[in-house]
Order: structure tokens, then sequence, then C-alpha cells
């Protein structure tokens, strides 16, 4: 039984059809990337799962329980931790509140070790944990997006698009540390614009295709694949 | 003009100004969770008066019904379970009203409409109940407490000194709680409620606990401005229009802003009836409404934020 | 429009009825007054007064020997419930002349609706300016403010000598309280009062003591109050608390027992001008004030007083019409006996009443005014426990 099962999902906007039949897993300890086009449903699928939308119809469990009617502050609590596009940091507060609210649900004695394990990932935040988050610069907000998703101790962590905007430099300190977290065992959906890089550092993919998964496979071999060559990596024979 | 005359007409603002401050905390804790404006909070000032007046004098009615309760509280007690009371109120209009219109992401300006609506439906049944006609707290409800105070040159009368502290305790009491973990989640719901539910916030209940903390701040406020003067349905909403312009000069949903507010609205009228009708009679307080809220209109164009109110940094 | 429209309609209705229609045994006199809404609280008062003028006048031989009815209908405390209990007074119970409404505001509603149908009114409480001006057909036996704020300011100043500084606080968004108090500033200049300070103050305000600080910064000997009960009973509250120590004179607003629990024991000294006192020596005063007293173990209050003279003066007129025409009332054309009462009433003179020697007077193009001879001035007395008090009449 994998962790993280969705079983044709389907979403919708009003009339129109976000998610149609979407269907996908992930296993414990995998790091799985979502490719797709813009508006293609990759966010869509994430906020299903955490419980942020209502999906139309389709099954949702994690680790055995069906999510389907829990509010998104259960999931949280049942290990899943959404960080959601667009850096949303609270803007009002500091790094360190920002940080120490990711562990809202927590009531064991680790928090201020994990805390401090947070500022060794990412030494920039430990520098500005007095400053607000909406003064940070969009690489640091990403980080404490993450770092703030991190302090829940997830099972499985959510990302959307963590490289949307950012420097080069920048996006690869962001997927070094992931790879370092996907070595620590801690399992990843993420969704990603820069499939190159997200298929190289990822176990399996998923491209979606109009609310649709269009195919999926092994990172690896789907980065062979000439159909994902050509619409998504930029390398395909022209 | 002397300067013990000036001195007592700053403490008769800043004593009236309490009463706009702890009426305005309510509002504006309402405001800053949900940015709408819960005009229900006069209606449950008023009811929260009468909670405490009936608990403590066993009577219930004076309009169509009369009725005598079983028991008869002290002060202190009748003032506790009235504010509690009040605050399950204001649970219940969240329940009633504002969640109903959230689900069905209505309108903001339907909500303040419903508000009305329901504030109008409360301050009615009051009268139904209690009569049009004023009652009044026993006058020994304070015990030996001296009706006023001398602080110098200065007379105040007690109950007002006893508003301000109190005013100035729910702020302490408010201050302490936002640096709590459960003051910050209820910050991160107030800016945020999607990404305060990803943390595992659960927003709705925070919701319900600000509804119940305004209309608790609203029956304590009612209690006190009522042993103050005496109660009647509509006393409430006299102070809706002033708690408005109080919380838009404290800045919009700033909590310190609207105890600051308050406090800065009653030394303008006290001033302006002071200075003005010093020199010519029926001046200030006749105009006081027209010169309090033209210095809201000048803090509106200068200072939109509220005169408390920082800048806030927006990066996107 | 919608006024005229409904006046319309009645005098079409009622004009052919009353054509046909005759005077009945008893007969039958309209009482419109609030026996419901906020305003029953006064309205109440009136009640009694117009029932104990029902008992005394036919305990008293009736109208040449026909007794007399006073109908009741409710109009509860708004204008639109005032006319209807006109309509159905003079449409449906036939009556030869109404007393009511309780309060000037609904007089001016309804008041049109009687003048229309040419039935007689008069107003028991009705103290605005501008009452008998509504209409030919319109009297009242309330004696505007005008006619006795000097005279109890005269008296104050006979009690306390030497007082030649007042203030005034007005209610400025209240007609009445304000009239009264141009009124009040009017008799303060001819009995040669120095005015140091005008306060304004607003209906439901309750926090007066920036005002407060102002006017006691001047001084006065005397403060004059035009406000509603509660509010002018805060306000004489916190006048006390802050010190101020000289006498103060209440309008209209703080003639009734409803400020004692809002300013108790600071409610004492409070001198307020009224046009009715229960200690009045004269053989009706002492009947309403013994047959008062039985039923409810206090002094006649002064609405109580004004209505029951109300019916009195319809009985005396209607005795007046019957002696002029060598004829009963009972069997008259109604809308003809509705003109010559309305007449009657109009020419009333120097009778005899609890509110003492009255007469009516034709105003022009006008009803009938009030000519009142005998005011009042009552003190307010609380009792130890501050919790009720009394109105003592001390001139």
């Amino acid at each position: 039984m994998a962790l993280l099962e969705v079983e044709r999902l389907s979403v919708n906007y009003g009339a129109i059809a976000a998610l149609e039949g979407v269907s996908l897993e992930v296993e414990a300890g995998e790091l799985v990337t979502l490719i797709g086009a813009n508006g293609a449903g990759k966010s869509t699928t994430l906020r299903a799962i955490s419980r942020l939308l209502r999906p139309l119809r389709g099954g949702l469990r994690f680790g055995g329980q069906n999510l389907l009617g829990l509010p998104p502050d259960r999931v949280v609590g049942l290990g899943i931790a959404h960080c959601p596009e667009g850096r949303q940091v609270l803007s009002r507060m500091n790094v360190e509140d920002n940080l120490r609210l990711g562990a809202y649900l927590r009531r064991d004695k680790e928090v201020a070790a994990d805390l401090e394990r947070q500022y060794q990932l990412f030494p920039r935040l430990r520098e500005r944990r007095r400053q607000l988050g909406g003064t940070l610069s969009g690489g640091e907000q990403q980080m404490l997006a993450i770092a703030r998703a991190l302090m829940s101790r997830p099972k499985l962590l959510l990302l959307d698009e963590p490289s949307l905007g950012l420097a080069p430099l920048i996006v690869r300190e962001i997927f070094d540390i992931l790879a370092e977290l996907h070595r620590q065992g801690v399992s990843i959906l993420l969704v990603e614009q820069n499939a190159q890089l997200a298929m190289r550092r990822s176990d399996r993919t998923y491209v979606l295709e109009a609310g649709r998964i269009l195919l999926s496979g092994r990172s690896s071999e789907l980065m062979g694949d000439p159909r994902v060559q050509q619409a998504y990596l930029g390398t395909g024979a022209a | 003009m002397t300067a013990g005359y000036l001195l007592q007409q700053l403490a008769n603002g800043l004593s009236n100004g309490a009463v706009y401050a702890i009426f305005a905390l309510g509002y504006t804790l309402v405001f800053s969770i949900l940015d709408i404006l819960n005009f229900t909070q006069g209606a449950v000032f008023a009811v929260g008066a009468y909670l405490t007046y009936s608990l403590m004098t066993g009577h219930i009615g004076g309009g169509q019904l009369h009725l005598h309760l079983g028991l008869r509280l002290p002060l202190w007690l009748a003032f506790t379970a009235g504010a509690l009371i009040s605050g399950l109120l204001g649970v219940a209009i969240e329940f009633l009203v504002f969640r109903p219109l959230r689900r069905r992401r209505a309108d903001p300006l339907l909500a303040l409409v419903a508000s009305i609506g329901l504030a109008t439906l409360l301050v009615n049944a009051l009268q139904l109940i209690y009569g049009a006609q004023n009652h009044n707290f026993p006058f020994h409800a304070l015990g030996s407490l001296p009706p006023v105070v001398y602080l110098g040159p200065v007379i105040v009368r007690s109950i007002q000194l006893i508003i301000l502290g109190v005013t100035l305790l729910a702020l302490a009491a408010l201050w302490l709680f936002s640096r709590s973990r459960y003051g910050k989640a209820l910050f991160a719901v107030a800016e945020n409620p999607a990404v305060a539910s990803l943390l595992g916030i659960s927003v709705s209940r925070y919701i319900v606990w600000t509804f119940f903390l305004s209309g608790l701040l609203g029956g304590i406020a009612g209690t006190l401005v009522g042993l103050s003067y005496s109660i009647s349905p509509y006393f409430g909403q006299n102070y809706g229009l002033i708690g408005l312009a109080v919380i838009v000069l404290g800045g919009l949903g700033d909590i310190p802003g609207a105890v600051v507010g308050g406090l800065v609205m009653g030394v303008i009228e006290a001033l302006t009836v002071g200075v003005l009708d010093f020199y010519i009679s029926g001046v200030g307080s006749g105009y006081q409404d027209a010169i309090s809220f033209g210095i809201l209109l000048l803090v509106l164009l200068f200072r939109p934020q509220g005169l408390l109110g920082r800048k806030l940094v927006q990066r996107v | 429009m919608k006024l005229e429209r409904i006046a319309l309609l009645t005098a079409l209705l009622a004009l052919p009825a009353a054509l046909a229609q005759t005077v009945s045994s008893p007969i039958p006199i309209g009482a419109a007054l609030a026996e419901t809404s906020n305003v029953a609280l006064l309205g109440q008062e009136e009640v009694v007064g117009v029932k104990l003028a029902q008992s005394y006048v036919n305990s008293h031989g009736g109208v040449d020997g026909t007794p007399i009815k006073v109908i009741l209908e409710d109009t509860g405390g708004n204008v639109t419930g005032a006319i209807n209990a006109f309509q159905l007074l003079m449409n449906k119970d036939h009556v030869v002349g109404i007393v009511g409404p309780t309060l000037s505001q609904q007089a001016f509603g309804a008041d049109p609706i009687a003048v229309q149908a040419k039935v007689p009114v008069i107003g028991p409480s009705d103290t605005a300016n501008g009452i008998p001006e509504i209409g030919p057909y319109v009297s009242r036996v309330s004696a505007p403010v005008s006619a006795y704020a000097p005279d109890a300011l005269k008296a104050v100043l006979s009690f306390h000598k030497g007082i030649t500084r007042v203030a005034q606080f007005y209610a400025e968004n209240d007609a009445f309280s304000k009239s009264e108090a141009g009124t009040f500033r009017q008799a303060f200049k001819k009995v040669g009062l120095n005015l140091v300070d005008v306060e304004k103050t607003k209906t439901g305000q309750s926090n007066f003591t920036s005002q407060i600080t102002t006017a006691l910064a001047k001084h006065p000997q005397l403060i004059e109050i035009s406000t509603l009960a509660a509010d002018g009973a805060n306000l004489v509250k916190q006048l006390r608390q802050f010190g101020y120590t000289g006498q103060i004179i209440g309008g209209n607003g703080l003639n009734t027992p409803a400020i004692f629990p809002v300013c108790q024991k600071y409610c004492g000294g409070i001198y307020i001008a009224e046009a009715y006192s229960p200690s009045l020596k004269n053989a009706v005063n002492s009947w309403l004030g013994q047959h008062y007293r039985a039923q409810y173990h206090a002094a006649v209050p002064q609405l109580t007083a004004q209505a029951f003279t109300g019916v009195l003066v319809f009985a005396n007129a209607l005795s007046r019409v019957a002696a002029s025409a060598h004829q009963k009332i009972v069997g008259m054309n109604l809308a003809a006996l509705r003109v010559k009462l309305n007449q009657a009433v109009q020419t009333t003179t120097n009778f005899v009443t609890p509110l003492g020697a009255i007469s009516i007077y034709k105003v022009p193009n006008g009803g009938g005014e009030l000519n009142q001879k005998d005011f009042y001035v009552a003190q307010i007395h609380m009792n130890s426990s501050g919790k009720s008090g009394s109105f003592v009449y001390v001139k």
C-alpha cells in the first residue's frame, strides 16, 4: 500500500473541470514529480490532497486513512505538509514566529531542536530570524515556506513550484536541500515548471495535461520519452 | 481658562474615551480577523448589561414580561455570568449569521447588512421584554465606593476610573494573548486563513473564539457603561457609530489602535466642548460631532492606516 | 399623500353615515389614548383620568340627566395608530367628540382627519406649539410651556434670593426640548437673569462631564434642563457628583417619576414647572383626589387631571348646547351636534376644573387654545433610601 493514494480524482471550478479522474501514488520515501503546462491542474491536485479544495468525486487516502471529509488542519495532523505556490509566508510575522507556527500541532519537546535544524539547513533564515516575513527576498521566503512546512515533521511534503521566479543559483540551493530531505527519508510530491531539474532529482514522474494524467513512470525512463522531451524538456528533435 | 480647568476637561475626555475604547475593542477584534464590521456589537453590549442587571436584581421584564428569578447574585458574579453569556451570544451570532454567509462566499457588505438586521432584532427583543424605559443598577451596586474621586484638582467619577482600568487590563490581556502560541495562530488566521489551515490551525475554531471574546468584551463594556449611567434597549446603538469612528481612527483591525483611538476621540470631544463653549456658549457642544468627525476625516486623508498604523511592507 | 387619501376616504365614509346618524344614549365620548407601546407610560395615566371623569359626570346628573359613556380606542405609540383610533371612534362608535391623542406628534397626524370630518377634538397632553392651529375642530386643555415657564422661574427666584446667573442644558435634536429651551431663554430675559452658559446635548447622550465642567466654570446659581427624562436624570446625577450645589429647574422632560431610578438621591431638590396641582382646593379636584387615592393610593398625576378635564369640558359644553337648543342631546342629528359642540367647547369660560378655572378661546384660523390661570411649581423630594420620591408642590 502506497503512503498516498489518489484515485480517479475529479475537481471542478464552478462548471469548469480542473481535474478529471487523476490517479497517482506516492510511496514512503519517494520523491515524485508532477509536471505539466500552466493550467494543467498541478496545483489543483496538491490543493485537493491537502483538502483546501473539495473534489467532485474520487478517492483520497493517506497511510490507509480516508482524507475525504477532513478539514485541512486535520490533514496536517496526519503528517501532510503543503508548501503552497507563491511562497505564502505570513508577512506580518517574523521568521521565527513563522517557523514556530509550522510546529503548531506539535506538543513534543523537540520543537526547539527542529528549529535549530532548519537554521542549519537554511543559514540565511537564522540571520533574518527577527525580520518580518514580508520583508524577505523571494528566495528567502521560499526557504522559509519550506522550512515552516518541515517544522511539522511531515511524512509527506507537498511542494508547489519552489523554483518559481528565483535566480538559478538559489534554485540549485533549494533543490540541493530537497535532495538532502529525500535522503533523510521524507516523502515528497513536487510540482515543478522546471521539468528537467525536477525529473533529474526525482524517482518517478507524472505528466499532467488538461486535468488528466497523460504519462507516468520512472523519471529516468520518462526523460527519454520523445513526447516528454518535446513538450517539457525542450530537448527533443524539433 | 486655567490649567486646572484644562486638566479636568482632559480627564473628562479620557474617562469618556475609555468607554469608547472598551466598546471599540470588541468591534475591532472581529474586524481584525474577518475584515467584516459586526454591527451586532452594540446590541450584544446592551444584552450584556441587561443580563447582569437581571442576574443581580432577580428581575426580568418591564415590557410585555414580568418574571422573578429565584436568585439574586452579587455584582461580581452577575457581571461574570453576564459577560460569559454575552460571549456565547457572540458565538451564536457567528453560527447563525456570519458562518452561513461565509460558506456561501457572500459579499462582505451582505454580512454587514445581516448584522445590522440581527442587531435590530436583538434590540427589539430587549424592548419587548424590558420595555423602552430606563433600568438602573441598584444604587449600592458598587458597595461603599464613593461616586467620585479627587485626583489632585481633578474630579473623576469612580466608575469611569474602573472602566479605564478594565479597558487597559483587557488590552494587556490581549497583548499577552498575542504573544502566546494561540495568539500567533489567531494572527495567522487573520492574515491568511488558507495558509493558517495548512499549518494545522483550525480556522473555524479560532473564528468562534474570536466571536466569543468579542461578545465577552461587549458584555463587560455594556455592564460597565450601564453601571455608569442607566440602561435602555437602545443605549448600545449610540456607541455603534462612534465606535466605528474610533476603530477607523485607530486603524481598522488594529487592536491597541482601538484603545488609543477611543481615548483620543474622548479627548477631542471634551476639548471641543471645553475650549469652544468656554468662549462662546453652545458652539462646541453644538458642533461636537461635526468637529470630531471632521478630525476623523483629516486623519483618514493623511494617515489612512490609522493613528498607530505602521505601514505594512508587502513584497510580492 | 397617504394622509390625504385616508382623510378623503374617512370624509366620504363618515359624511353619509353621520348625516343619517343620531346621538345615542348614553352619550358616547371618544378617548384615543396610548394604551400600549412605550407611550403607554403616559397614556395609562390618561386612561384613568377619562374613566374617573365618566363616573364624576354621571354621578353629578350626567348631561341634563343623560349619562355619558367614554369609549376607549388604543392609539399605540405612533401616528398610524392614532389615525386608526380616530376613525374607529368617529365611524364605528359615532362619538360626539374625541379626547386625545396622547402625544403632540400623533395629534399633528390624526387631528386633520377629525377636522375634515368636523368632529371636535380636545388634546389632553399635546403641549407643542401649533396644536390649535391644526384646524377649527382642535382644542386642548394642556397648557403650552410658554404659558407657565416664567411663573415657575419667578417662584424659584423668590425661594432663593440672590440668584443672578443661570445656565441651560438642552437636547438640540429633540424638537420639543429645543422649543422649550427657547421659551425658557425668553423667560430668563423677562425676569432679568444673566444667562452665563448654554450647553447643547443629544437625545440618548449619557456622558455630560465635559459640558458640566464648562458650565460650572461660569459659576451658575441656577441650571435649567430641557431634555428627555433619562438623559436629564443622568445629567442631574453627574452635575451633583461634580459638586454643583446650586438650584436645578427641569422642563417637561423631567416631570415624571421615571427619573427617580436614574438620578436616585440626586433627584432631590429639582424644581419642576407644573400645569396641575393635586392640592388645588375646589370641589371637583377634591372629588378627583379622593377617588384616585382610593384606587391607586397616590396623588393624582398631571396627565390624569388633564384627561379628566378634557371629558369634563365636553360634558359641560354638551349641557350648554342642550340648554340653548331647549332639547335633549340624545336623538339630535350627530353631524349637526358635533358642529354645535365644537362651538360650545371653544366658548368655555371660567369653567372650574381640577386645573382650576379655565377658559378656551378660538384662535384665528384655528381651534381652541387654553387659558389657564393657575400654574404650579413642584420640588422633587426623595426618601432616605434614594429609591423613590415624590413631587411636592411648593406653589
